[in-house]
């Protein structure tokens, strides 16, 4: 029983210690999320939330901000005046480990000399991108839209078919109809107390442990029908509808509002560097070329970070991300598609607005 | 399955140990049985593809070990000298064709004019080490060293699973006496709590130090060497340098405290090898077991140093070209084993001319702490310029290192927008860098701190309530870098390459 008793202070003990030290580290603050509902259904922070970011096991990146007055990160507080551009995104535009001058959004607004507002919370996907226009572009009413979009990640097009995470919009398929579906999301009181321990959210936040365990957990499952050419052929074509779909809807938003709308594409920015040991996740081309196409058959503009990487890489050998580590744009990207979306916004948006952070 | 797991540390060490040392209670022979299983099955989890290997292996050398025996003992020397150079065949045999068949091959190609591809032969895990083991235990018995005979003893000093996959170099004269001892089959708390704080060094090591500072070494050697600035080059090299000793000697101390708590303990690999004030005494330093085995078995052999200085030196340079050939497959292997032996002819040469090297100068005379500084700093360099060799995928990459940390290969422009940061963050490598030359510098190593052996005194305080405090202590950190290296994705030590 002693031997039990003292046991247990030494796991005490460590645990402790541990909490001491994490408190004293910018270990990732987390931060609390707006519960969703159908009259609100997309993500965003509290509003005028203090965080820390940290990303990884050895609190990388580390850096501290507020959330601004809509609850978003990197983003000019919202008055009630039309802004010029409005950029939509994920976890790239909210970019947690930069400063929100050195962002596609704060270059473009300190180069413009006016309204550029932003809507970009992490794991938004296409469907989330419609759904915040749909809210914002009667709210900021915006000359020019600017969206991000991935090509190789789950949350974008590679997963356009996908189930959406809690907070978050995906496609779903109702019959003959294509239609937006939202998950819900409800925080709960026992998270919010738990967070309150350095530790658990270095733990939580930091090393992403319950994300890892789920896909331990899942791992040796069967597999399915997924890999079956009849079930693969039927995705293709789904994915096909989901983009016509969302590009059809968002080209009567355009119409509506009087929008310009540029989609920024990422560019597949293992393929540039020579490393073998990077290219672990493939970009999937015959999506990107899809998207592309129907984008441009409807009429919206692109810009393809592809070929701006490669020219910079092929003068400069400077990496865009934080790879092999973590895999968001860093300053060098940022700036490059700031440089790149300015000749293309500069003669849609006229007149200026001072703005304030 | 890797010692970083948590399949490992929470399934396998916890079921190897109830049924060791509950079998044990019963009979030492089963306990045995059951820990060879064990170790197996630990071998066949990683590569159950290269399991008839290892086994054959083992009986092939079990059978050949028992063959010199008898030879010997019916005074059949010469018989017992043929059943050793058929067992040294059968060894280095297996281990070329595993090992260095491609390189051969696309080598002998290119002599002879012809673009030979590699056949694409995959290395098994742990071959050099179990077949050096081997070799040893071969030699060892014709040489009468070897009175244990045990079939199960012998399986279990090859496939001992702290020490199977990547070392220690062991010697059956002294594991099989561990293995037989009554004592080391007795369950003790204090035992299991010392072997778990060593394991726990070790894990921090691996799982902070090790593979913190690599992120700071790919970016340099595997991507951006044509182009590198010199404080690039630099940061890569020296990050490179710290990443290889924290890998493999946290592995060692893994390894170390894991075969404590069986009551075995393994030789000592490291003993601080960048305190080192020459290279010689590195050489005394890192990975012993190699060195020792090298000595041993090769320099002794070859004339070591009983056939005057130039033929002295001449078997240096042989046994380290060798030393680092062993390590892999690669000019880039031979190009580092030939520098340490020149480094080592130089040192020698140097110590015969001033009749006593920086360290026994400063034990007999109080040589002067300007000399110790610069004798340390001219090793330390000199290592970190071979380890550019070892860590570069070719001679051609280790050269453009070499060359951008000599001027510089590439200079920031106007152009550059992340400016110092240009292919990682130089600051935070910089910072890595430092603390890791903190540690390795000025900190004691576990076998400074509990000097190797057995630690009665030490087992018999923690074997009370204060065992158990350390106990619960050290499990909650090994659990926290577990999920560290877990979430982060696993990696593999170092010297499983080799």
């Amino acid at each position: 029983m002693r031997f039990t008793v003292k046991l247990a202070w030494g796991v005490m003990l460590a645990l402790g210690i541990l909490e001491a030290c994490f408190r004293v580290l910018p270990v990732n603050s987390g931060l609390r999320m707006v519960s969703t509902s159908a009259a609100e259904p997309y993500s965003r922070y509290l509003p005028r939330q203090p965080f820390v970011y940290s990303h990884g096991w050895a609190l990388m990146n580390a850096r501290q901000g507020v959330t601004n007055n809509l609850g978003f990160i990197n983003a000019a507080d919202f008055i009630q005046t039309p802004s010029q551009v409005l950029v939509i995104g994920d976890s790239f535009i909210e970019s947690f480990m930069h400063n929100y001058a050195e962002t596609v959004q704060g270059l473009l607004a300190s180069a413009l000399g006016m309204g550029v507002e932003t809507v970009a919370t992490s794991g938004n996907s296409l469907a989330d991108s419609l759904q915040l226009l749909k809210t914002f572009a009667p709210l900021m009413r915006p000359s020019a839209v600017v969206i991000f979009v991935k090509t190789s990640d789950p949350s974008d097009l590679s997963e356009i078919t996908a189930a959406p995470l809690q907070g978050h919009n995906g496609f779903a398929q109702e019959g003959q109809n294509v239609v937006l579906h939202h998950a819900l999301y409800q925080e709960s009181s026992l998270k919010q107390w738990v967070m309150k321990s350095a530790l658990i959210r270095y733990v939580y936040y930091n090393l992403k442990f319950p994300e890892w365990l789920a896909r331990a957990l899942q791992f040796g499952k069967p597999m399915g029908r997924e890999n079956d050419t009849s079930t693969v052929i039927d995705r293709a074509a789904q994915k096909q509808r989901f983009m016509r779909y969302y590009l059809a809807e968002l080209n009567m938003l355009k119409q509506a509002y009087g929008l310009h709308i540029t989609f920024l594409l990422d560019a597949d920015r293992n393929a540039l560097y020579p490393s073998v040991k990077n290219k672990t996740q493939a970009l999937n081309l015959q999506d990107q070329a899809d998207f592309s196409r129907f984008a441009v058959d409807s009429g919206f503009e692109l810009l393809d970070m592809q070929p701006i990487f490669e020219r910079h890489w092929s003068a400069h050998r400077e990496q865009f991300d934080y790879l092999p580590a973590d895999g968001h744009w860093n300053t060098v990207a940022h700036k490059l598609a700031a440089d790149a979306l300015l000749p293309r916004l500069k003669p849609i948006v006229n007149g200026g607005m001072a703005i304030s952070q | 399955m890797l010692f970083n797991s948590f399949v490992f540390f929470l399934v396998f060490l916890p079921l190897s140990l109830v049924g060791y040392f509950v079998l044990s209670k019963y009979s030492i022979k089963a306990s045995i049985i059951f820990l060879l299983a064990a170790s197996v099955y630990f071998y066949g989890y990683w590569s159950l593809a290269y399991l008839p290997l290892l086994l054959g292996s083992i009986a092939v050398n079990y059978g050949l070990g028992c063959w010199i025996k008898h030879f010997k003992d019916s005074g059949f020397e010469a018989g017992s000298k043929y059943a050793l150079i058929l067992g040294l065949f059968l060894n280095l045999g297996a281990l070329v064709f595993f090992k260095y068949f491609d390189f051969l091959l696309v080598n002998v190609g290119t002599l002879l004019g012809q673009a030979w591809l590699p056949v694409g032969i995959v290395l098994p895990i742990g071959i050099s080490f179990f077949t050096f083991t081997q070799i040893a235990y071969l030699v060892d018995c014709q040489a009468g060293k070897v009175s244990e005979y045990r079939a199960e003893n012998y399986g279990l000093f090859v496939t001992y699973f702290p020490h199977l996959i990547a070392g220690p170099i062991i010697h059956h004269k002294d594991m099989m006496p561990q293995f037989a001892d009554p004592a080391a089959h007795v369950f003790s708390k204090g035992r299991i709590t010392l072997g778990l704080l060593i394991f726990t060094v070790g894990l921090f090591k691996k799982v902070v130090l090790a593979d913190g500072v690599a992120v700071f070494v790919g970016p340099v050697f595997d991507v951006h060497h044509a182009s590198l600035t010199m404080a690039e080059a630099w940061v890569g090299a020296l990050a490179y340098t710290f990443q290889l000793y924290f890998d493999f000697s946290g592995y060692c101390d893994m390894a170390y405290g894991l075969s404590y708590m069986f009551g075995v303990v393994l030789p000592v690999n490291f003993n601080s090898p960048y305190k080192a004030r020459s290279i010689i005494d590195f050489w005394r330093r890192w990975h012993i077991t190699l060195s020792s085995f090298l000595k041993d078995y090769l320099y002794v052999p070859l004339g070591g140093n009983r056939s005057g200085r130039t033929r002295r030196y001449l078997n240096l340079f042989i046994t380290m070209l060798l030393g680092g050939l062993w390590h892999g497959a690669n000019w880039t292997f031979i190009v580092w084993g030939a520098l340490h032996g020149v480094y080592l002819i130089i040192n020698h040469a140097f110590r015969r001319l001033f009749r006593g090297d920086v360290v026994g100068r400063e034990r007999s005379q109080g040589s002067s702490a300007l000399m110790v500084v610069s004798g340390a700093c001219l090793t330390f360099l000199s290592v970190v310029l071979a380890w550019v060799f070892f860590r570069a995928s070719s001679v051609a990459v280790a050269m453009d290192v070499l060359k951008a940390m000599s001027q510089g290969t590439y200079v920031l422009q106007p152009g550059n927008l992340a400016g110092l940061n240009r292919i990682m963050n130089l600051e935070s490598g910089i910072l890595w860098v430092l603390a890791c030359a903190c540690i390795a510098f000025l900190m004691p190593n576990v076998d400074d701190l509990l000097v190797r052996g057995k630690h009665l005194g030490i087992e018999r305080r923690l074997q009370t309530t204060v065992g158990a405090t350390w106990f619960g202590f050290a499990s909650v950190i090994i659990l926290l870098l577990l999920a560290i290296t877990e979430t982060r994705g696993v990696s593999e030590f170092l010297y499983f390459n080799f």
